[in-house]
């Protein structure tokens, strides 16, 4: 059990600027997750989840950074991802949000179905000023020390 | 660093050893195809068991290599896929259409072996 | 639910006839730590208690019983009985927790009655009417007191029930490996999506593990198969192909499978068969054919 002076894991934060990025962003998703008690399965659902909307991020606006921090919630402890960026926005959330794999088409944007994989998941967007996804996993069951640097 | 390609007589092994990159995955599409073209192949089986992660881009670009590879005539295996990996492509919507699977490399070998 | 359980076992103690009850309380006081070792002992000597007897801290329980002698004499002379009720309340849920049965407990305590009467005798017997009374008393004190002690114990008792068939239906449903190669799912009970994503996970790890590469599914137990069920089933049928394993989908009506096709569920991507034992049939088939899935 950890004592009350025993700092939690900080947030990470994974710039986001090329294809390598996306990597790293995931793998830090699932050493936080490994870290919080979150089962294999779970543990594989947030990094697919990272990995799609990071990769989103290189192909509609070419940067952005995904920060991973430990949450709390009514549903005990969580893994909270933002992926932000500030490229040119979705038009329509809507229309970018609507499934589109039943119709056998490879899915351009990876946001559908990285809601599937996560519990909770919102996403902000307007044209021109980039767009915020923010979800989280829930299902933790330790505080993670900090690493030490590696 | 390369993935490792191994020949055993007509029969190619690919084994991914962990995640891979974008550009990782464009080098062993090259490689692959290379391995394929130099002598007699009849089968490549792509051993994923060290893989804990499968996005929609890795699976569009096993679904696309899997084409290539049987345009040259071999046939392609993927094999070794982790129960939580499944799990996370089925939720994901990206599944294997048109990719013949098998639970690991034995039974890979079994497939091969009764084709 | 232990409030009002309190309450209202406070207010039956408040009920008893202040004269009874005082007369029985002078006589069981001047025992009552003789009486409380013996219902401790009676107590010891269940089996179902014996487990617990090494966990008991000698100090703890005498500190407890102490306690517990200053509440009930505070209730009997002030006539406030909240504290002493919701003691006896505790007492029931332990007793609940523990899975005690109801009969065992009840016998223990109900030595303490049979320990205190021949006091009464002692204490009151040249005046009939105070032993009639402290008797009645004492009757009047050990039926609140075992009525407070049982509701208790049978509420927490079906409370811990309802949290292990909670627990029971969550466990994965077993799967059975028939014969080498292949595995049998037999669900039984409302899937939800929880349940589903659990069922799947489940047999995915059995596949690994087991090395199977058929695995019938028999769906017979499942009350209701709407669209979204049929989803779920569809979805394992997929991750099982991932992993190059064929899932036979049994003991889906056809009165059912006609129903989801209207709702426009694609049962092409579901391997169904009538029942249980066609399933395993079509898998020793595919098993003794050895099929392969080379060739796209």
């Amino acid at each position: 059990m950890h004592d009350q002076e025993t700092p939690v894991s900080p947030p990470r934060q994974i710039a986001v600027t090329s294809e390598e990025g996306i990597v790293l962003a995931r793998q830090a998703g699932r050493e936080m997750s490994a870290d919080l008690g979150l089962s294999e399965t779970d543990q594989t659902l947030v990094a697919t989840a990272i990995s799609e909307v990071a990769r989103n991020i290189i192909l509609y606006a070419g940067r952005g950074v995904v920060e991973l921090e430990i949450t709390s919630g009514t549903k005990g402890l969580g893994l909270r991802i933002i992926a932000v960026d500030e490229g040119p926005g979705i038009v329509d959330v809507e229309l970018a949000m609507r499934d589109g794999y039943s119709t056998g088409r490879s899915l351009g944007l990876g946001l559908p179905g990285a809601r599937r994989l996560m519990d909770d998941f919102t996403i902000t967007s307007e044209a021109g000023e980039g767009t915020t996804v923010t979800m989280v996993k829930w299902g933790g069951t330790s505080l993670p020390i900090p690493r030490t640097a590696s | 660093m390369a993935v490792p390609i191994l020949r055993q007589g007509e029969v190619l092994i690919v084994t991914l050893q962990g995640d891979l990159g974008d550009a990782e995955w464009a080098k062993l599409t090259d490689d692959l195809l290379e391995r394929v073209a130099e002598r007699p192949t009849r089968f490549a089986v792509l051993d994923l068991s060290v893989v804990d992660v499968l996005d929609s881009f890795a699976c569009r670009t096993i679904v696309g290599l899997t084409r290539m590879v049987s345009l040259r005539g071999p046939k392609m295996i993927v094999a070794g896929i982790r129960p939580s990996v499944a799990f996370a492509m089925v939720q994901l919507g990206a599944l294997l259409p048109g990719v013949a699977t098998a639970l690991d490399l034995d039974h890979a070998m079994a497939l091969m072996a009764h084709a | 639910m232990s409030d009002s359980q309190s309450t209202a076992a406070a207010a039956a103690f408040a009920a008893i006839p202040e004269k009874n009850l005082r007369l029985f309380w002078k006589a069981y006081e001047g025992r009552y730590d003789e009486v409380s070792a013996r219902a401790a002992e009676e107590l010891l000597a269940l089996p179902e208690f014996a487990a617990f007897a090494n966990l008991i801290n000698e100090e703890e329980s005498a500190a407890r019983q102490e306690a517990s002698h200053l509440r009930l004499a505070q209730a009997v002379d002030t006539g406030s009985w909240d504290e002493y009720a919701e003691e006896l309340v505790s007492q029931g849920e332990m007793y609940g927790e523990m899975s005690i049965s109801f009969v065992s407990w009840y016998k223990a305590i109900s030595v303490v009655r049979v320990v205190v009467l021949p006091h009464l005798v002692e204490a009151y017997g040249s005046s009939g009417d105070d032993l009639v009374a402290a008797v009645l008393g004492m009757d009047a004190f050990f039926d609140v007191a075992m009525a407070t002690i049982g509701t208790s114990y049978l509420l927490r008792k079906e409370a811990t029930i309802m949290v292990q068939q909670d627990a029971i239906r969550e466990l994965s449903t077993p799967v059975l490996p028939l014969r080498e190669g292949m595995l049998i799912l037999p669900v039984v009970g409302v899937v939800d999506s929880h349940r589903a994503h659990q069922l799947t996970q489940g047999l995915l790890e059995a596949i690994r593990a087991s090395r199977a590469t058929v695995a019938v599914v028999d769906i017979t137990g499942v009350p209701s198969v709407d669209s979204k069920v049929a989803n779920h089933f569809i979805q394992t049928v997929e991750a099982a192909k991932l992993m190059g394993t064929v899932v036979i989908l049994t003991g889906l009506s056809p009165a059912i499978a006609k129903a989801l096709v209207t709702l426009g569920v694609d049962l092409t991507k579901l391997n169904t068969v009538g029942d249980l034992r066609g399933g395993v049939e079509e898998a020793e088939r595919l098993l003794g054919y050895q099929v392969s899935q080379i060739g796209a």
